[in-house]
């Protein structure tokens, strides 16, 4: 039972690790070592693929992945997510998904996971809160065990370091899942609830993204307590814009909305984008990012940048007037806009959306950097 | 004197290691320690035959901000720093930082060296930053460096003024947009901002005679 749900440990994992990026198709390749309790370590190899799009307001992603091992820990799995913004209401989103996974390709083991969850997210910037509630059902040996979750939880990025505080209530009765853990003094009998607190903790460096995740549990059975904490570690290492050597490792508690069992891993894993569709060039083709400049009387001039995106999207400029920096939009009236005052001389500016590649305002010319990026050129009087 | 002078050579030491702290200290915070010495070993190259250090450190933190490996970042402030000496050895006797960096920046999107040489004779007087730094938005917008240079110098030997210039590279850049050949583009406006300008100064009337 635990060596399948291994699989999907892995790749959460993994994708934990790694930076999300919006409208790109990334494949994933790597080795993985992992030690569930009271179990020999095993190897396993993985694949993965995700896609994602952006639209102006919807956000839509879906993943595949495969693990093999030749033995239990096979797996294959899937899932679909969508996450919507409110036209009315722009700093309220909503995001719905479901995932599936299926255990044991080579009948050694059979099983399979099903899970539906929901979140309402309020978005503020680059801070936000959210609430959500999923349910879940794993099928073993021909039953069915129910599990459900409630979760709340607060983010914000300040600079090159963001952070994520959430809380999870899970209610299950898969006590075989919890019993595999070595924490429980007994197996534990019918209905149990764990209550776990996580802190995320990522930080950028010029070309490596690191990542901490700590979670503290409390929980009880029927006949049981679960007291237990975990420590996940993971860095990225960009050799390119397209391409990243990812390593993670720690221990995970099990989750028994997804059917993950607790374990120990270390994992190593290449990334590649094959391809990366940018919504700001959709968003600026459509509706335009331009650069107005006004002579200032004691010299230089004043640069508007100006964006048509939507109202809760993330707006960042950049570029020469701001050491590369990127400096957070302001929504003025129907336009995200920022005003900076620049010497005489040729300025580069750049701007994103969400996230994305940086794109040269429409109306300036654009210059492509030694560092693969591009942004428009404007040379001031 | 022996002691007078030793003292006075190491306090010169002194004042030269600690400034070329404090220039790696402009670098970004978060650059990586193998990263911080190679850039530091291009700018003592740099302070050694004079030229302008922000640039190569702006550079740095350019590539950093942008998470560029490493290596790319190096390459970039090596490749910076050459530009920057050949566009300094171009735009002689005595260019402006300003004036080498829009070389330089010239010189990155294709410029040939020899057009600035002749820019500088064209314009000895007078910085030549701002019709730099329009010769590479027109020759970053795809017209060939050739034409774009003569048109530049031309405009200059006229007597256009930054503004003129200013106006020249901002009409093109909206004709190429609405679909103009860049070409075709940069000929109409030279000739628009030419009619704005005086008449040739007579030496060039002897330069080029008009025959009867």
């Amino acid at each position: 039972m635990r060596g399948p749900a291994a699989a999907c440990l892995l790749f959460a994992a993994i994708h934990t690790a790694a930076a999300q990026a919006p409208d790109e198709i990334r494949v994933e390749s790597g080795i993985a070592e992992v030690r569930q309790a009271g179990t020999r370590s095993r190897l396993a190899g993985l694949m993965g693929l995700t896609w994602r799009r952006t639209r102006e307001r919807i956000v839509t992603t879906a993943s595949g992945s495969v693990t093999a091992a030749r033995d239990s820990i096979d797996t294959a799995q899937g899932l679909l997510a969508l996450r919507y913004q409110f036209a009315k209401w722009p700093h309220w989103r909503v995001e719905s998904g479901i995932a599936g996974a299926r255990f044991g390709l080579n009948a050694i083991a059979t099983g399979g996971n099903g899970a539906a969850f929901t979140r309402v997210q309020h978005v503020h910037g680059a801070r936000g809160v959210w609430a959500g509630a999923a349910t879940g059902v794993t099928e073993r040996d021909g039953n069915g065990l129910r599990s459900s979750a409630y979760d709340f939880g607060v983010w914000g990025e300040f600079s090159r370091t963001s952070g994520t505080l959430a809380g999870v209530v899970t209610r299950s009765f898969d006590t075989d899942l919890l019993a595999a853990s070595s924490r429980p003094s007994r197996r534990p009998f019918g209905l149990y609830v764990v209550r776990d607190a996580t802190l995320t903790v990522q930080q950028t460096l010029s070309a490596v993204d690191l990542a901490a995740i700590a979670t503290l549990r409390r929980g009880e059975g029927v006949t049981t307590k679960v007291n237990d904490r975990a420590l996940m570690l993971a860095a990225a290492l960009y050799l390119s814009p397209v391409v990243a050597l990812t390593v993670s490792g720690g221990r995970q508690l099990a989750d028994p909305l997804r059917a993950l069992p607790d374990a120990k891993f270390l994992a190593a894993s290449v990334r590649v984008l094959f391809l990366r569709r940018d919504p700001t060039v959709l968003q600026i083709d459509k509706y335009g990012a331009i650069t107005l400049m006004k002579a200032d009387p004691d010299g230089g001039a004043t640069l508007t940048i100006r964006v048509l995106a939507n109202a809760s999207a993330r707006v960042e400029a950049y570029g020469t007037f701001s050491g590369w920096q990127p400096v957070r939009m302001e929504w003025v009236l129907d336009a995200w806009e920022l005003q900076v005052h620049v010497p005489p001389g040729p300025q580069r500016v750049a701007v994103r959306i969400n996230g994305s590649q940086w794109r040269a305002p429409a109306n300036l010319t654009k210059v492509t950097d030694e560092f693969g990026g591009e942004a428009g050129l404007v040379v001031v009087p | 004197m022996t002691l007078r002078r030793l003292f006075l050579i190491s306090l010169a030491s002194l004042a030269a290691a600690s400034g070329s702290r404090a220039q790696v200290a402009r670098l970004d915070a978060s650059a990586e320690l193998g990263l911080r010495r190679a850039v530091e070993r291009e700018l003592v190259a740099a302070r050694a035959i004079g030229l302008p250090e922000g640039l190569l450190i702006a550079k740095a933190n350019e590539g950093i901000a942008k998470r560029a490996t490493p290596r790319r970042i190096t390459d970039a402030v090596a490749a910076l720093g050459k530009r920057l000496q050949v566009a300094r050895e171009q735009l002689a006797p005595n260019p402006s930082e300003d004036e080498i960096a829009a070389g330089a920046d010239a010189l990155y999107v294709g410029v040939p060296a020899p057009i600035l040489k002749k820019m500088r004779a064209a314009w000895p007087n007078r910085s030549l930053a701002f019709p730099l730094g329009v010769l590479t938005e027109l020759v970053a917008k795809g017209l060939p460096a050739q034409r774009a240079a003569q048109t530049v110098t031309d405009l200059m030997a006229r007597g256009a003024n930054n503004v003129q210039l200013f106006a020249l590279a901002q009409s093109v850049q909206g004709d190429v947009a609405a679909g103009w050949a860049p070409e075709a583009a940069l000929d109409l406006r030279a000739r628009g901002v030419m009619s704005l300008l005086p008449p040739a100064p007579a030496a060039s009337a002897f330069t080029n005679p008009r025959r009867p």
